[in-house]
């Protein structure tokens, strides 16, 4: 299996890291401009652009940012970008020099909500919004030490060879589990359980959660080991700003900041999404048997979950049909794992609410079989996206404001101040 | 022939309204005792303008005062060919339309008017060419691109050309560059350097006489019969040429001096000259190990826009280096290529080969400012750079540096090269000037036979440049032309446009000496300075002053005038204390005579007189519009046009004032460093003059205040009513002149 | 040009006219291609689309780096045209065709009516009774003049003209009748001339880029965002304002003003190429500013200052000004407070903080368009993607000026030089 993304780069780009931590320490309190923390400390920084890194970013998708040539349209156009140190021209400039050690230490990258408006504006065609992606992607791949998120992103017969070999697994369970023997599929009417008892399932659900949470959990503890970049910072800072994760996780209040007037309808639908992912975690995980049901009586929760799995059909459509269309900046360009994304979780969707009019209808097998195929798709998409791939900004993003807030709190940057006149 | 002189008044355009016509005919016929004075409605117009032919043919007329509008409109209505001189009496932007209608003053003034103008045709006569015998054959000196463009242009347009080449081969620097940066669209790819085409269409050109390894030592003379030594392995030969384009290019800057950027301190530190020789022969290499090179870093600027060095941008270095990464793209695709730029300057369509190497792998740009170039321990050069983009001090290494030097003019002497000295045009022209003739000659390449120096004016940094925006190839010696880098840094397309305009100058210097008329700015003009030597008392004034070297001196001091080199100024005679300098239609007598016939009312009348001398390049077109847009001042000023400031001869301020005027006013254009003048320091010397002026009013007793001098721009028309009036509120509180009425 | 203009104006001229050379465009250009080649003795053909010579120029303030009035050199250019024989000037006049060879075209110039024949005097009568206003296109549509007018006071031919729209107006009969030299000739009809040149200068210049086209610069929603086209009508005398520099919105004076760099220039959305005077061109209103407050603010945004060859002078001395500052960065966004005080947003590059600057007037650096672009020669000659024409493009028809590529003033007249001799050696060998 692959290394991680360019480790062995690793010593090299890393370099800063060796001087003193005083003079860490000093620089990050003087940081200034696109200084370097260790710039201001008087030791120069030693440049040594990594040409591996540069390469693999175009893989992980930013393809134009060397017609950057650095008039800094995209910070000035961009409407959340902080008045010190804003972004994504830094970024842009980072990304075009290859100075990876910067940029895995940069929680700016996940502060970017992509709404487009610098890719629109940039007088160089250089697409900063698609850079700023493109690292967030990165970024993701980098933080996970499996490995396996870089082997996704980079490759499209990877990650589609991935999501068959996981649906297979599922099917190959359900086989072993005996599911497909002739007295577990009754015909004369639905009996889901009976084909694969509720319990059994809910087993699976588990352990599944257990094993991609571990993955996540451990993927966040780097990130927060290389955005906090070795400062020391009191426990109670931490406690501190817990709040803003909150707040950022369930609202991503900041996204309504973008100028770009399409941004208000995606911001309003990733909102509804968010509680729509976690009520159905909440329902899979706890309330499973009242899912999975042969009757026809209807509850709450039924209810519910077609509510949500209504709404995941609705949002995933819509954005496929936007990139269809690639109409708005941020929908110029896809990369593989958005269409992966999208696509998978509008099949889960669509198989889960089939599978029930399958049973309402009283259809045995297509009632079997689309159930197998709905695990087969929502298995991998959960297992391949929420620590490895795109589902995971869902942590890393509000994470990212939140470690900027006790940064600030603790001195490391410069408080955010609002755009007023220069002094 | 005898002069007969008519007047012809135009009633027209509120003139007939302002002014009582009658008397002012009076003026004419009765007290000028003119034969012919005729009033019209509309001289301008066919019939006006048929009553003075009638009047030329019938009449024998051959002294045509116009009393109308500005001689600056319907100039072409009254032409009436070589032996008629004209004369426009300006009684409309200068009379009717900026002073008070039927007003006594508003009349005296325009009989003044009248009274000059008969007596400036009464004192001069239109000019006669002095026609002499003339070559039409050009030289150009160097055989750079430049050179060879204006010897090819000039060929083609019919003219025979003499090529002059120091080296022994023609092509210059160009044979040097492999390739050179995109001149066509879609102006991304390097186009293939050298110019063998070129030098062999030159070579075969029968129109064209090339002399290869041979350099000037002497060019005399003037244009149309410069004489040039031409010295080489052979021998010393003459040649006779008709004009001279100076094509003598560039030489990089000397790296040496640049050892803070690691020239000379490590082997791997080279110049983008050095970088085209390494691409052409042995390719890109480490030099100090020979080892292929996996960086090279660009530094923009090296010794260019650097006060210590050379304070100007040589304008092609950005894309040469970018030319260069292309160079390094080709020949080491894994190599990391740094360009530290303090601006990328890839002006007009070049911003596309910008973008273009941009777009290439490996190739990082950063505004910097190099702190220090230094070998480092792994055999790699350091860079220190301060104020980059990524931030405020960062350190680069390479395996190779290459400095983008800048270019220095072939004419620039390096003693004289350094801010300080080439400040001043004027000190850069004492630089030029006899100052120091062993360096001159040592440096010089037109050595030429000038009492003002061996060289080009310069006008700074050492480039022999023209100091009009509008006329960019203009020199301040007549019938010689810069052009391409030795007249300003320039990238080889500009160089070949360059050329060919030195050409069309050229051309038009032997053309216009052949006919006897003078160049720009007073191109066409046939009249030329006579001199009467029996009473020169070789003062040198004339043979230091006149702007363009036309006047040489004999070993006493004796001025020898070149009226081909002649701009037609009358700086000379300006300076000349004896007033022996004068021309067919212009001489100081003449102004001495208009001023006489202003008639200067006695104290009691209680009307001063103010004299005038005002510029008609600036001053007099801004005093036309300040009529047109019909602005009033007060009308006790008598306008007198020169053509030029410097051509005010002090006699006439004292003439002026000891014959009862209150006060001298003097408006010229701007003078300094940004001077306006068209013929280089005309208010300057005006000004240099106002000495002996104010010696003068002393002897006579006179306050300093009765002398004005200004400087005005063509656009400054709105200033004019306050300059005028504000001076006749000084004289009135100095009082009369006492010397009224002698 | 004696024999053609005023006295046999072009509404007496015959229909057919030869001459070695024919230059399309009056601006600094054309006049001097025209004038340089008449010097040398061929006979020239200028033709101006407007009503008067000076293009562009004639309608600038001051130039760089002396901070001189373009007026001068025009002046002198007339001068020298007046006493040459070989230049004959057609204004009004358009190119409808080129037909031919070099060495021998045959080109369609369609004159339009002046409305006023030669008699005119400018004695400016019919201006006084002249009851009908329109847009001063000499000062960018900013002032009003009547629909009888004298284009500029420099203009030559120095005659008054009409605005076509306006010919057939009845209330046009009051000029006519108010002239006493039956110069207005309501009725004058337009007509075409053949001309036989040998060769053809084409150097009919360039428009400032449409400043409405930069949606987020605020131009045209901003009171006191102005275009740098503008900034010289504004500085001039005979501008709108008299030559005061003032904000628009409330006639305050300017305590800070901010330079837009690259407004549209080096710009995939608008042009791609770079201008190569903006930098310049801003440094030098700078000092109109300057020159009326002495300690307002200035502040300059760009991405690289260019100042080629002894310019750089003229940029340190900008430098050299302790109160106008410079900042590395493009400015993104302009929009304005309720006082109408423009804001404008931008990073600074090299300390990397964006700053919303309040400045009283903010001028915009737009680039230069060649009139090629959109009106080409009637005939086949190369131009690159912009509309620039190709240097060494076609033998006999040779661009000059701005039409092959964005020059400053002493480049444009430098060029047009060379242009003029590289179409006499084409085009009659000489």
């Amino acid at each position: 299996m692959e290394e991680r993304p360019a480790s062995e780069e690793e010593e090299k780009s890393m370099q800063p890291q060796t001087t003193s931590e005083p003079a860490i320490e000093a620089g990050l309190i003087e940081t200034k401009g696109t200084a370097h923390p260790r710039n201001e400390t008087g030791q120069p920084y030693v440049v040594e652009p990594d040409l591996k890194f540069i390469a693999e970013l175009e893989k992980f998708g930013s393809r134009t940012h060397k017609k950057c040539y650095q008039c800094a349209t995209c910070s000035a156009t961009c409407s959340i970008s902080p008045a010190e140190n804003p972004f994504p021209r830094k970024e842009m400039l980072w990304v075009k020099w290859g100075l990876k050690d910067r940029l895995i230490k940069d929680p700016d990258v996940w502060t970017c909500y992509y709404c487009g408006e610098c890719s629109r504006e940039c007088p160089r065609g250089a697409d900063p919004g698609e850079t700023m992606m493109a690292l967030r992607r990165y970024m993701t791949a980098w933080y996970d030490w499996t490995g396996i998120s870089k082997l996704l992103y980079t490759s499209r017969v990877r990650e589609i060879g991935a999501i068959v070999a996981v649906g297979l697994v599922v099917v190959a369970l359900f086989y072993s589990s005996g599911a497909f023997r002739p007295e577990r599929m009754p015909t004369d009417h639905v009996s889901v359980n009976t084909f694969i008892p509720v319990h059994w399932v809910h087993y699976a659900d588990w352990i599944m959660a257990g094993i991609l949470s571990f993955f996540l959990l451990t993927n966040t503890f780097r990130m927060w080991r290389l955005v906090m970049d070795g400062q020391k910072v009191s426990l109670a800072t931490y406690v501190k700003h817990l709040k803003t994760f909150v707040l950022h996780a369930a609202t991503q209040k900041k996204w309504r900041d973008c100028a770009e007037p399409s941004t208000r309808g995606r911001w309003f639908r990733h909102v509804i999404l968010v509680p729509a992912y976690v009520a159905m975690f909440v329902l899979v995980m706890f309330f499973l048997s009242t899912l999975q049901v042969d009757t026809s009586r209807f509850s709450m929760v039924s209810y519910l979950g077609y509510a949500i799995a209504f709404v995941l059909l609705y949002v995933s459509g819509d954005a496929i049909v936007g990139r269809l269309r690639r109409r708005e900046e941020i929908h110029k360009h896809s990369h593989d794992s958005d269409w992966m994304f999208l696509i998978l979780l509008f099949l889960t969707a669509l198989t889960g609410i089939l599978m029930n009019v399958f049973r309402l209808m009283d259809w045995p097998l297509p009632t079997y079989y689309i159930y197998v195929i709905h695990l087969a798709i929502a298995v991998p998409l959960l297992v391949l996206e929420v620590p490895f791939m795109k589902w995971a900004h869902l942590m890393y993003r509000p994470l990212a404001l939140y470690l900027k807030a006790v940064k600030e709190d603790a001195g490391a940057v410069r408080p955010e101040r609002p755009r007023e006149q220069a002094a | 022939m005898e002069k007969r002189t008519g007047v012809y008044i135009c009633r027209g355009c509120d003139i007939g309204n302002a002014l009582d016509i009658e008397k002012l005919s009076e003026v004419a016929s009765t007290e000028m005792k003119v034969p012919v004075c005729r009033v019209h409605d509309a001289l301008c117009n066919a019939e006006g303008v048929g009553l003075i032919k009638a009047d030329i043919a019938n009449e024998g007329i051959n002294r045509a005062v116009v009393a109308a509008c500005s001689p600056r409109m319907f100039a072409e209505a009254f032409e009436f060919g070589a032996d008629v001189l004209t004369d426009r009496i300006n009684l409309r932007e200068q009379v009717a339309w900026s002073h008070e209608p039927n007003d006594e003053d508003t009349q005296m003034l325009a009989e003044d008017q009248v009274r000059m103008g008969v007596a400036r045709v009464a004192a001069v006569g239109p000019a006669q060419a002095d026609i002499q015998k003339t070559t039409k054959t050009l030289m150009v000196i160097g055989g750079g691109v430049t050179g060879l463009n204006a010897a090819k242009s000039a060929a083609a347009a019919g003219y025979a050309v003499t090529l002059v080449e120091k080296e022994d081969r023609l092509g210059g620097w160009a044979n040097r560059f492999r390739s050179v940066f995109p001149k066509h669209p879609p102006y991304t790819e390097l186009e293939v350097g050298g110019c063998e085409v070129l030098v062999e269409a030159v070579e075969a050109d029968p129109n064209i006489t090339v002399h290869k390894s041979t350099t000037v030592k002497k060019t005399s003379g003037q244009p149309g019969q410069f004489l040039v030594e031409l010295v080489n392995n052979a021998g010393v030969s003459e040649v006779n040429v008709g004009a001279i384009v100076l094509a003598a290019g560039w030489k990089p800057y000397d790296a040496t001096k640049l050892s803070h950027l690691g020239y000379g301190v490590s082997r791997d530190v080279i110049t983008n000259i050095e970088m085209e020789d390494m691409v052409a022969n042995s390719g890109i290499r480490r030099p100090s190990d020979g080892k292929p090179i996996a960086s090279v870093a660009f530094i923009q600027c090296a010794g260019s826009r650097d006060e210590e060095h050379l304070p100007y941008c040589s304008s092609v270095c950005c894309r040469v280096s970018l030319k260069q990464v292309l160079y390094v793209r080709e020949q080491h695709p894994g190599a990391k290529i740094y360009v530290i730029y303090k601006d990328i300057r890839s002006p007009a369509q070049y911003e596309q080969f910008y973008t273009h190497v941009q777009a290439e792998d490996n190739v990082f740009f950063t505004k910097g400012e190099i702190e220090g170039v230094t070998p480092a321990s792994d055999g790699r050069v350091t860079l220190a750079i301060q104020d980059t983009l990524l931030g405020k001090h960062i350190e680069i290494n390479a395996d190779l540096v290459v400095l983008a030097t800048g270019m220095v003019p072939a004419t620039r002497i390096e003693e004289v090269a350094n801010p300080g000295a080439a400040e001043s045009t004027e000190e850069q022209m004492a630089g030029d000037a006899a100052e120091s003739p062993d360096k001159a000659s040592a440096e010089s390449i037109l050595n030429l036979a000038y009492r003002q120096g061996r060289d080009l004016p310069t006008l700074k940094y050492g480039f022999p440049d023209s100091h009009f925006i509008c006329f960019p190839y203009e020199t301040r010696r007549t019938g010689i032309y810069a052009a391409g880098a030795v007249r300003s840094p320039m990238d080889i397309s500009s160089c070949v446009t360059d050329a060919a305009g030195a050409a069309l100058k050229s051309i038009q210097a032997v053309e216009s000496v052949s006919r006897g008329a003078a160049l720009h700015p007073r191109a066409g003009d046939l009249s030329y300075p006579a001199f009467l030597m029996q009473k020169c008392t070789q003062c040198k004034r004339c043979t230091e002053e006149c702007p363009f070297g036309a006047i040489d001196e004999d070993e006493k001091g004796t001025p020898r005038p070149n009226v081909l080199r002649c701009r037609r100024c009358g700086v000379c005679f300006g300076a000349c204390p004896e007033r022996i300098i004068s021309f067919e239609n212009y001489s100081v007598n003449m102004v001495s005579q208009m001023i006489k016939a202003i008639h200067v009312p006695d104290e009691f009348e209680e009307k001063p007189r103010i004299l005038a001398f005002v510029c008609e390049n600036d001053g007099i077109p801004s005093i036309d519009m300040a009529g047109a847009l019909r602005l009033r001042y007060n009308a006790m000023a008598r306008i007198i046009p020169l053509r030029c400031l410097g051509s005010m001869n002090a006699v006439w301020v004292s003439d002026a004032l000891s014959s009862g005027f209150d006060g001298v006013l003097l408006i010229g254009c701007k003078s300094g460093d940004d001077y306006q003048c068209h013929f280089v320091r005309g208010s300057e010397l005006a000004a240099s003059r106002m000495g002996n002026v104010r010696e003068k009013l002393k002897q006579l007793a006179l306050e300093e205040e009765r002398v004005e001098i200004h400087e005005v721009d063509i656009s400054d028309c709105r200033r004019i009513p306050k300059i005028m009036n504000d001076f006749l509120e000084v004289i009135e509180t100095v009082g009369p002149n006492p010397y009224k009425g002698m | 040009m004696a024999e053609f203009e005023p006295i046999a104006s072009q509404d007496t001229i015959v229909d057919a006219i030869g001459a070695d050379m024919l230059v399309v465009g009056g601006g600094i250009a054309g006049m001097t291609a025209a004038i340089e080649t008449a010097e040398i003795g061929k006979r020239v053909i200028l033709v101006e689309r407007s009503p008067s010579l000076g293009g562009r120029v004639a309608a600038m303030h001051r130039y760089f780096p002396k901070i001189c009035p373009p007026q001068c050199g025009i002046e002198i250019n007339l001068r020298r045209m007046r006493a040459n024989p070989n230049v004959r000037v057609l204004t009004l006049a358009e190119v409808e065709s080129i037909a031919g060879a070099p060495g021998d075209y045959e080109v369609q110039v369609k004159l339009k009516p002046r409305f006023v024949n030669h008699n005119c005097t400018c004695c400016g009568e019919c201006e006084a009774v002249c009851e009908i206003e329109r847009e001063d296109d000499y000062n960018q549509g900013l002032a009003k003049t009547k629909a009888i007018y004298l284009p500029h006071l420099m203009a030559y031919p120095h005659r008054y003209v009409v605005d076509p729209a306006y010919a057939g107006d009845e209330r046009m009969r009051k000029c006519a009748e108010a002239c006493r030299y039956g110069a207005i000739e309501l009725d004058m009809p337009s007509r075409m001339v053949t001309a036989r040149v040998g060769a053809v200068v084409w150097a009919t210049g360039w428009k400032p880029y449409d400043a409405t086209k930069l949606e987020t610069l605020g131009f045209g929603k901003c009171a006191n965002v102005i275009t740098n086209v503008m900034m010289e009508r504004y500085a001039s005398s005979d501008g709108p304002t008299a030559g005061k520099i003032v904000r628009l919105s409330d006639g305050a004076e300017i305590k800070k003003i901010g330079f837009v760099q690259f407004a549209g220039s080096r710009d995939e959305h608008h042009l791609p190429y770079c201008s190569s005077v903006c930098c310049l061109a801003s440094m030098k209103q700078a000092t109109y500013v300057r020159e009326r407050y002495p300690d307002a603010e200035i502040h300059f945004f760009y991405i690289d200052v260019r100042s080629p060859g002894r310019m750089e002078e003229f940029y340190r001395k900008a430098q050299a000004d302790n109160r106008f500052f410079f900042h590395r960065g493009k400015v993104g966004k302009i929009t304005e407070n309720a006082d109408e005080t423009v804001v404008l947003e931008a990073e600074n590059t090299l300390t990397g903080a964006v700053t919303s600057l309040e400045v009283d007037l903010a001028v915009l650096a737009v680039g230069m368009v060649p009139n090629t672009a959109d009106e080409p020669p009637p005939t086949d000659v190369p131009r690159d993607e912009f509309g620039f024409m190709v240097a060494d493009g076609a033998a006999g028809i040779v661009g000059a000026g701005v039409t092959s590529r964005p020059f400053d003033v002493a480049a444009a007249v430098q060029d047009a030089t060379g242009a003029a001799l590289k179409a006499i050696s084409t085009g009659t060998g000489g």
